[in-house]
């Protein structure tokens, strides 16, 4: 046992709050041996164990790194508040959770970008792991440190801090990448020729310190272009196209403490035929493809041989529009008929396919039934894209009541360019007739959680170009419609709000640009982590970050962009910009008419 | 899962209840109580037992770890209870157990017992392990203050609440003894109050410095339950 093994077990361990999450060792785990050609992996999750563990993406790619011949995957997550004070006290540098080996000494750093709030984590393991922070800083021996995920098409902000981004799907791309890195060891190539190496050979790498750019008086961008030669101005996407055929962990890891989504995930498609205006992932995430039905319950049943758990969580950005899904939920619930295996569908839409669901969909556990509505009104709703309608909704509410179901969670959004007080307020009528829609079946109204978020114009949609309603106007929405649920009466309705000024910094970090890194590494020189965690959450951090670097939020967040401005995820494949705008001008003509 | 087609002592046509015991060491200690449920619900569902669920709108599985462990703590010898549908073959256990298990955690050996069985504990029995180059005399002394004082009250303040009681450790400790850098302890569990293993430390003293390495439950007495052989 060395001194680090030593100390986690006698210093760390006894003395962090629920240590059973740092310990490892969960069942389903690889532990493997690689030659010293071989290629050591850290894939690190800018979030706790609990949510690190619940992500289908990271367990996809530590099955697909952990098959390749001499090459290992570990896993390392962002330790707690209390962890991380500990790990500083005793000298504890950041380490895997498979083998213990500090971060520091692996060949390859894999970072997922999930969102904006998770940046100052990134920072937070590169400092716990004794990484220098800029990337053309760094040493020879350190890392190479590797970003990808959602994100990672409108990566500038952090875009210092990663040696090369990943774009697109990664189960091919990363392993394809490590391989080359693995010759590239083996020849001896120094940091700067394995990058310059990577970038050219592979058309979805994105190496920033090869790009530079400069900036207009007007604080908008002059020019993004390539330094080396042989590089491409614009970074496409890696796309798996078969997801039959496509790596999937049947033999997920076992988290060995309760994590956000402790049941079997298998995604049953991918990319979304919706494109509703506001949503980066439906724009993003490449062409439709879905997992054959047989496919999906072989997957589900070996996973759930193997992992035990009771729960089939059936993913996708929009599961009512899988090709069959009536047909799915039968299969699926015939497999597990004698198993006490539930089948849960997050992410619905409603529609007409999905009126037959809510019936056929049960087992252990009958949840409640979610639903993204998104906006309250008919006329919003056809504006950004969302094909649903009240008619749909109701009837969909309806056959849930009659099936059983007594709660019911829906989703909206507010802040939508050529928004009324009537669409706001539409909010709570449409929640208070689904909740009292249950009477018609049953004695009680259903119980309505709503949940409401104020809109982030996103990269690569639509709204890419909007600014983002102020945080005052955010907080009298919420007022009024908190003053109008208090009216009602006979109705069990919860109405939830995300954080305003949360809202205001991702609308920042996702349009931002390379300007800033500087204010993400002087949040987080000054305290700031885990900033999606309200008991974390420090605005006035991050508004003193600002102030010190000299830059205005509202720049990034509220500004309207011009058609022919320069945006800072150009040259990240995303969506076809010409079409985007016509689509944005498309919403607000159908919105002023 | 093969079925028992005969009738087995101690179990009944309504089913079975399965006594299994097993140890947790390493860092599987730092699980706590209700990881530890959660690991045993994940391997009795992967074995394919024909474990019994609890009716209602949400069931669960009808198992329970009649004495909860501390995080921390190691264990030689745990005892988990779990309801069966119908009877089973307990050599069978031996073979798909084990596979089931992560590392760290053992499985020793299973009973059937009464479905109505009680599964109170009476007695546990510790191994405090000193740490490296503690002096052993100081830790002598101390237990052999302990065997001479009349009393030892440890006092316990439930929390958010201002009512506070008191504890007799002479009432519940019936034996302490120090050999090869290992304090022996046996502690009487009742169902009214049990002094916790913290609480036997802190009024020992043996808590500042750290003198203890880890703690290690070896044997715990069940009414009506034993570990056969």
């Amino acid at each position: 046992m060395n001194e680090l093994h030593r100390k986690i077990r006698d210093e760390f361990l006894p003395v962090v709050t629920s240590p059973g999450q740092y310990i490892g060792g969960e069942f389903n785990q690889v532990r493997k041996d690689v030659s010293d050609d071989g290629v050591t992996v850290a894939l690190g999750f800018p979030d706790t164990y609990a949510i690190g563990m619940s992500h289908l993406g990271l367990a996809i790619l530590y099955t697909a790194v952990n098959q390749m011949e001499d090459v290992v995957a570990e896993r390392v997550y962002c330790p707690w508040l209390d962890a991380g004070e500990v790990m500083r006290d005793k000298n504890i540098t950041l380490f895997s959770w498979e083998s213990r080996t500090p971060i520091r000494e692996f060949d390859i750093l894999g970072i997922t970008l999930q969102h904006e709030l998770a940046y100052t984590n990134v920072l937070y393991m590169l400092d716990l792991a004794g990484i220098t922070f800029r990337a053309d800083q760094r040493h020879e021996d350190e890392p190479l440190v590797i970003g990808g995920g959602p994100v990672a098409d409108s990566c500038e902000p952090v875009a210092d801090f990663f040696d090369l981004v990943v774009l697109g799907d990664g189960e091919d791309a990363l392993p394809a990448v490590i391989e080359a890195y693995r010759v590239l060891k083996k020849n001896k190539a120094t940091r700067r020729e394995m990058l310059i190496q990577l970038a050219r050979q592979f058309p979805f790498v994105y190496v920033p310190q090869f790009y530079q750019c400069d900036y207009n008086d007007d604080g908008t961008l002059a020019y993004f272009e390539p330094t080396i030669e042989g590089l491409s101005r614009c970074i496409q996407r890696a796309q798996v196209m078969d997801l039959d055929n496509a790596t999937f962990p049947t033999a997920p890891l076992l988290a060995n403490t309760e994590s956000t989504h402790d049941r079997i995930a298998i995604e049953v498609m991918r990319g979304c035929p919706q494109r509703c205006a506001f949503c980066h992932a439906g724009h993003t995430r490449g062409k439709l493809r879905s997992r054959s039905i047989n496919k999906i319950v072989e997957l589900a049943w070996q996973s759930y041989l193997n992992t035990g758990h009771d729960t089939v969580s059936l993913l996708s950005l929009s599961t009512s529009d899988y090709p069959d899904l009536a047909e799915l939920v039968k299969r699926l619930y015939h497999q597990f008929e004698n198993c006490r295996v539930g089948i849960s569908l997050p992410s619905l839409r409603v529609d007409k396919q999905l009126r037959d669901v809510p019936g056929q969909v049960s087992g252990t556990r009958r949840e409640g039934l979610t639903l993204a509505v998104e906006a309250a009104s008919g006329r919003m709703r056809r504006a950004i894209g969302k094909k649903v309608t009240d008619e749909d909704l109701i009837a969909t509410m309806r056959t849930a009541y009659e099936a059983g179901w007594q709660k019911v969670k829906l989703y909206y959004m507010v802040g939508f360019p050529g928004e009324t007080q009537e669409d706001i307020m539409g909010i709570l009528h449409l929640t208070e007739t689904i909740s009292r829609l249950r009477r018609e079946v049953a004695s009680q109204p259903a119980t309505v959680n709503a949940a409401v978020s104020w809109l982030v114009p996103k990269p690569h949609t639509p709204f890419g170009w909007i600014p983002q309603q102020s945080p005052d106007y955010f907080l009298e929405a919420k007022r009024e419609l908190i003053h109008a649920k208090r009216q009602l009466k006979g109705v069990s309705i919860n109405l939830k709000f995300h954080h305003t000024d949360g809202s205001m910094l991702e609308a920042v970090f996702a349009r931002g640009d390379r300007r800033l890194s500087k204010v993400l590494e002087t949040a987080y020189r000054m305290g700031a982590k885990f900033d999606s965690w309200h008991e974390c959450f420090d605005f006035n951090r991050y508004m003193e970050a600002f102030k010190t670097n000299g830059i205005d939020p509202a720049f990034y967040a509220s500004r309207q962009r011009g058609e022919q401005e320069i945006l800072p995820w150009d040259h990240l494949d995303g969506g076809n910009k010409e079409h985007l705008y016509h689509r944005y001008m498309r919403i607000m003509k159908m919105l002023q008419e | 899962m093969k079925m028992k087609n005969t009738k087995q002592n101690n179990s009944t046509n309504a089913g079975m209840k399965l006594a299994l015991w097993f140890s947790i060491q390493g860092d599987l200690r730092f699980l706590s109580h209700r990881d530890t449920m959660r690991l045993w619900q994940r391997v009795i569902s992967r074995t394919r037992l024909p474990v019994k669920f609890s009716q209602g709108f949400n069931p669960h599985m009808k198992l329970s770890l009649p004495l909860p462990r501390s995080v921390g703590m190691a264990a030689q010898c745990e005892l988990l209870l779990v309801d069966l549908e119908t009877p089973i073959e307990l050599d069978t256990l031996s073979q798909i157990v084990p596979p089931q298990l992560p590392d760290g955690m053992r499985y020793i050996q299973a009973a059937s017992v009464p479905m109505k069985v009680s599964s109170l504990p009476q007695w546990a029995r510790y191994h405090f392990i000193l740490a490296e180059s503690t002096p052993t005399e100081p830790i002598q002394q101390i237990i052999d203050a302990f065997h001479q004082s009349t009393t030892c009250p440890v006092q316990r303040s439930a929390r958010g609440r201002h009512l506070e009681r008191t504890l007799e450790l002479k009432d519940h400790i019936t034996h302490m003894t120090l050999q090869d850098n290992i304090i022996e302890c046996q502690v009487n569990i009742n169902t009214t109050a049990t002094p916790r293993i913290d609480e036997i430390l802190q009024k020992l003293t043996l808590t500042t410095p750290r003198p203890i390495a880890g703690v290690e439950r070896v044997a715990v007495k069940y009414h009506k339950i034993t570990l056969p052989g």
